[in-house]
């Protein structure tokens, strides 16, 4: 047993670096710009889902997603643009003004549970995208803001293609990914956990169910204002049709497609929607039809997601590989 | 100050949309007080109550009345059988059903956009001309509008008060479990709400189809009425419902009219935030679970 302790951080490390490899390497096998722009987006929808996730695991559904996403976005072309701050800069700026966005606003409705929440954060996010629409001296109104900047990094200069900036959102998702793995595999992701379980068993344990729900929705809404500055950064032109309703529902499905309660669900969600519009452009009309009813069937057949598969799947190999090891040594 | 005429038309104006408001929340409230479910698909039943007025109104040419009548009936039978497939084998697994109903939603929109365009569309006004009134002038076709919502309400009220359907549908939203206990066919009582609930969404699109134009994602604004005005009134809470949707009409009628549309858009926003800092459970909610 010891042994085997040992040499698994080691088959871990090394694992992790195959696919880190792998994931640094991609742009540079010749990879068209449509394919390019499907990666780059793919990982901000994933930075923009995980951040949901976060939320979800509290046990909290919100549909004020793509209210973060809005704040980022339009954030981080105002801190460019009117205040010309650096991108990095505007990057953190953008995301911790979600952040205080989602104390003030939590503080308010995280109170709120189940289907109340849901219909609070509907109308939170009906509320920002009527801002951003009707605010024309802010927002640009439905025109939307232009001209945004590709980003400029210090010591490495500005990132003005595709194949460059898949480094960076592949950075910053690296970053939130791996932060939020240690997040849930901490004390405090315990927490969120039993709270999602049974808010009032957590709170007989001695947790403060509101301060961890506060917290996670805090986390949640950073990790929606890096998504939205990057995206900003990335087609540079936002406009409030970008930020709606059915932007929050996108993130909602990929974290219920992938999995919500295993943090490579959204990030398997993400990977499989963001490309579907793309592949079925000639079917266009249908593509909402079909979005909703695998979202119906997936209700009703497959409420774990994709990763439950894959882990039962698994789970059903590993068994039976033992089992004929073990007829075999016997 | 004031004049006469616009507080007229603020009234008018705040009664048709409290009117409006009231179908769409009570169907709404109905569902999630027997269901526990919140019907994201609500704004889509009230869109093919709309599209199949105007289908019967301009192809069969039927009577505008009877067009009504006849496309609450087909979304109140469209209702059932949705309600059968899609809801009865998730029972008791709300989050799932909330999840469905959105799906649901996404999927009816989806539908319609292909089968009928994303063009929008009019229904032909049954009624013309105004009634005069002193220095007062009332629009026939709203007055309409008001009457047949009242006209719903009571049969509504007589409906869950009198009837033993009634008595099923109040036991079941008060405890399922002590129903079923009864004797109550539950699970029949169940499609029954949502049925309903679904027509009274179409009788507000059918009678909102002459006041303004008809499209594909008409159901969208209607819903966030619908869910201002539950939440104002309470989830569940018929009395709420009719309350909230009249305080959301006159409201935003009163601000559209004195400060522009924006305000008024603003102002539902603005209750709703005040309701929770001060009674988060709603004008006549029970409070939550």
């Amino acid at each position: 047993m010891t042994e085997s302790t040992n040499i698994k951080p080691f088959k871990k490390i090394i694992f992790l670096g195959i696919i880190l490899l792998c994931l640094f390497s991609i742009p540079k096998v010749g990879l068209s710009n449509f394919w390019l722009h499907l990666l780059d987006m793919v990982l901000i929808n994933a930075i923009l889902a995980l951040g949901l996730n976060i939320v979800l695991k509290t046990g909290q559904v919100s549909l004020a997603h793509a209210a973060f996403f809005a704040v980022g976005s339009y954030g981080s072309a105002h801190f460019t643009l009117m205040l010309g701050w650096p991108f990095l800069g505007a990057l953190l700026a953008s995301s911790l003004t979600c952040g205080a966005m989602a104390l003030i606003l939590g503080r308010l409705i995280l109170h709120l549970k189940g289907v109340y929440f849901i219909l609070l954060t509907f109308a939170v996010n009906e509320l920002v995208f009527l801002l951003a629409k009707d605010l024309t001296s802010i927002t640009g109104g439905n025109t939307g803001i232009t001209g945004i900047k590709w980003p400029h990094v210090p010591f490495i200069g500005v990132i003005g293609n595709k194949a460059d900036f898949y480094y960076l959102a592949l950075v910053v998702f690296l970053i939130v990914f791996f932060s939020l793995y240690i997040i849930y595999r901490s004390p405090f992701g315990r927490a969120m956990d039993s709270i999602r379980e049974s808010e009032s068993l957590a709170s007989a344990t001695g947790y403060d169910p509101m301060k961890i729900k506060l917290i996670a929705f805090f986390i949640g809404a950073c990790i929606a204002g890096l998504g939205g500055s990057l995206f900003a950064h990335f087609t540079r032109y936002i406009a409030p049709f970008n930020f709606t309703f059915w932007e929050s529902v996108n993130f909602l499905i990929m974290n219920i497609i992938g999995g919500a309660f295993s943090i490579a669900g959204p990030v398997i969600g993400a990977l499989v929607l963001t490309p579907l519009p793309e592949f079925f452009r000639e079917y266009v009309l249908w593509q909402q039809t079909l979005y909703g009813l695998v979202l119906i069937l997936f209700m009703r057949f497959l409420p774990d997601g994709v990763v439950s598969v894959f882990l039962t799947f698994y789970n059903f190999m590993k068994r039976t590989l033992i089992d004929t090891f073990q007829k075999r040594i016997n | 100050m004031i004049s006469a005429s616009t507080l007229t038309q603020i009234l008018i104006n705040g009664l048709t949309a409290g009117s409006f408001y009231v179908l769409m929340a009570l169907g709404f409230t109905l569902i999630f007080g027997i269901l526990r479910l919140v019907n994201f698909a609500h704004g889509e039943f009230y869109m093919i109550g709309a599209f199949v007025t105007y289908y019967l109104i301009s192809k069969f040419t039927i009577n505008y009345f009877l067009a009504i009548a006849l496309s609450t009936v087909v979304v109140g039978v469209i209702g059932f059988a949705i309600e059968k497939a899609l809801f009865a084998p998730l029972r008791g697994r709300e989050l799932s059903m909330l999840m469905s109903a959105l799906g649901l939603q996404i999927t009816i929109q989806g539908l319609m956009a292909v089968w009928v365009g994303v063009d929008s569309y009019s229904i032909a006004p049954p009624f013309t001309g105004i009634i005069e009134f002193d220095i007062f002038s009332f629009p026939v076709e709203r007055i309409f509008v008001v009457g047949l919502t009242l006209l719903v309400l009571l049969l509504f009220y007589l409906l869950i008060k009198f009837t033993m359907i009634g008595k099923a549908l109040r036991a079941v939203a008060l405890d399922d479990e002590a129903a079923q206990m009864q004797g109550i066919p539950v699970n029949r009582v169940y499609t029954l709400a949502f049925g309903l609930g679904c027509s009274l969404a179409a009788i507000a699109g059918a009678l909102i189809g002459p006041v303004f134009s008809l499209h594909v994602y008409m159901g969208q604004a209607a819903l966030l009425k619908a869910f201002i005005v539950v939440i104002l009134g309470g989830l569940g809470s018929i009395p709420g419902a009719v309350l909230g949707g009249l305080i959301l009409g006159f409201g935003e009628s009163a601000f559209a009219t004195l400060l522009g549309g924006l305000t008024a858009e603003m102002f539902g926003f603005g209750l709703i935030i005040f309701i929770l800092l001060l009674r988060p459970s709603g004008l006549f909610g029970r409070p939550q679970l």
